[in-house]
């Protein structure tokens, strides 16, 4: 399995590292408690980019890069398990620069003191990672790459003019949060986001096992 | 001696289409050649075999072992080409290779370079630039490069020019040396069979028409060919297809039975090539 979670990385696309610059957005956060979820909203979806573009590399689609995975020594259960793990990877590659950037601005301007923000964030962009996932991948294995590919494009480009068109667009999730403690959220979301990944992965061993390539 | 790849009563239905109990068996140090017109079942029986596509009944045995008990370990002894471009094409051959042979316990890098250098694919250039003969030879050097004992090739030879074809059923030669090993390949230029195959399996509509000896194969058709005046005498005789040429008429014969016209003096007895033999059972529509 090890070796099917590297193949994901060396075959990401080069231009998919361009939804990193997402994270210029975080330079403008204002240090409000509310910023947990812009911040877990854009690690999530930089996770969720480079998740979705390690499954498409080159002209021959899917099917062909299929033929040759399930020709490898590999069982199917071990390409669906690779992808759940994969997606754990690529949320540390988009977290740990993200939340080193906030750490950086939090030191230049002097403020420290904040580690459940880091704790919270973790925890919430990991959740939400997850989520989007688990309603990607029976998608892209029942439905196929093209409709799961132009789904994932549609739901990244609305969500970065999202980003881009000014915070005012999740004032009314901010001041949820803000009226409720994190923590109260944060219980909540992980359980859903545990069954949601739990049948999601199911169901995907359940599609790519029974398909004929 | 053992069987290294065995298909008993394969059954696969699809939509307007079904593979109907295809049985063959190839035994270790031989060639099989796979032939049929296109559409006749010979990429979706390789798929089958590859566990690409779930057969619905039946049962097939890789190395003497059911293929649904271990699949992967038995892959780790099957080296396969696709007719189809399967490696990643914004990659390069290097990259594409870095991919695939960490999955093998027995990949050799010193074989895979000896191919790559033999076949000059350029290692440097993206798998999209490439030509397809010069896929089909990257592939031939990643199937070849992991000692694999059974070689999968699905029209391995289709997209090259003489040249390389002419290399290609060399290395394949070379390969069955070692008689612990099996070659199975499917295509559609039988002149490439008649040099290398020791069995041929003939598939039509999913049906497996023929699979034996190829000289066996050769020997039990014949190719009678006469003066018109000569035709009655001929069709007494049941031949599985007749076709009439500027000179007279041509009949395609159970070997058996265009012996017993061997003594007429108007008539000429000839072994047919696989492509005959392919053509006028096609056309004649014979099923066994």
């Amino acid at each position: 399995m090890f070796h099917l979670m590297i193949k994901d990385f060396r075959i990401q696309r080069k231009k998919s590292f361009l939804v990193f610059f997402l994270f210029i957005y975080i330079l403008n956060f204002s240090n409000t408690e509310s910023s947990v979820l812009i911040f877990s909203a854009i690690t999530a979806l930089i996770a969720f980019v480079m998740a979705v573009n390690s499954n498409f590399n080159g002209r021959e689609g899917n099917r062909a890069q299929q033929s040759l995975l399930l020709s490898l020594p590999v069982t199917r259960k071990e390409v669906i398990a690779a992808k759940y793990f994969m997606n754990g990877v690529w949320f540390l590659a988009a977290f740990i620069p993200g939340a080193g950037l906030l750490l950086i601005k939090d030191f230049s301007s002097f403020q420290t003191g904040r580690p459940m923000f880091y704790l919270n964030a973790l925890i919430l962009s990991l959740c939400l990672t997850y989520f989007l996932m688990s309603v990607y991948y029976p998608v892209y294995y029942r439905l196929g790459y093209k409709v799961a590919q132009t789904a994932a494009e549609l739901f990244g480009a609305i969500s970065i003019g999202l980003f881009f068109s000014g915070l005012t667009n999740f004032t009314f999730l901010n001041t949820y949060l803000s009226a409720v403690s994190e923590q109260t959220v944060l219980l909540p979301a992980a359980a859903i986001t545990l069954v949601a990944v739990f049948i999601s992965y199911e169901l995907s061993v359940q599609f790519f096992s029974s398909k004929d390539f | 001696m053992e069987n290294i790849l065995e298909l008993n009563h394969v059954n696969k239905k699809f939509k307007g289409f079904a593979l109907e109990d295809v049985s063959f068996s190839l035994k270790k140090g031989f060639i099989m050649g796979f032939i049929g017109p296109n559409g006749a079942g010979k990429s979706t029986t390789i798929r089958c075999i590859m566990d690409l596509v779930h057969i619905d009944s039946g049962d097939i045995r890789l190395f003497g072992e059911s293929f649904h008990n271990n699949m992967k370990a038995l892959k780790q002894r099957i080296g396969f080409v696709y007719d189809q471009d399967v490696f990643f094409d914004d990659l390069t051959g290097e990259k594409n290779k870095r991919v695939v042979a960490p999955f093998y316990e027995q990949w050799d890098d010193d074989v895979f370079y000896r191919y790559i250098k033999e076949f000059a694919v350029p290692l440097n250039k993206k798998m999209k630039t490439l030509s397809k003969g010069t896929k089909m030879k990257f592939a031939l050097a990643m199937a070849l490069s992991h000692h694999a004992e059974l070689i999968i090739m699905d029209e391995p030879t289709s997209g090259l020019d003489p040249v390389f074809r002419k290399e290609l059923l060399d290395v394949l030669l070379d390969v069955i040396q070692d008689e612990s090993k099996a070659i199975f390949f499917s295509t559609h230029i039988t002149t490439d069979l008649e040099k290398v195959a020791d069995y041929i399996t003939f598939i039509i509509d999913g049906k497996v028409v023929a699979s034996e000896e190829t000289d066996e194969l050769l020997e039990a058709y014949s190719l009678v060919k006469g003066p018109k005046s000569a035709e009655p005498q001929v069709k007494t005789a049941r031949p599985i297809a007749l076709k009439e040429t500027s000179l007279g008429f041509e009949a395609f014969m159970e070997g058996s039975e265009a012996r017993l016209l061997a003594s007429k003096p108007n008539l000429r007895l000839e072994r047919p090539s696989l492509e005959e033999i392919m053509y006028y059972m096609v056309k004649s529509g014979k099923k066994n």
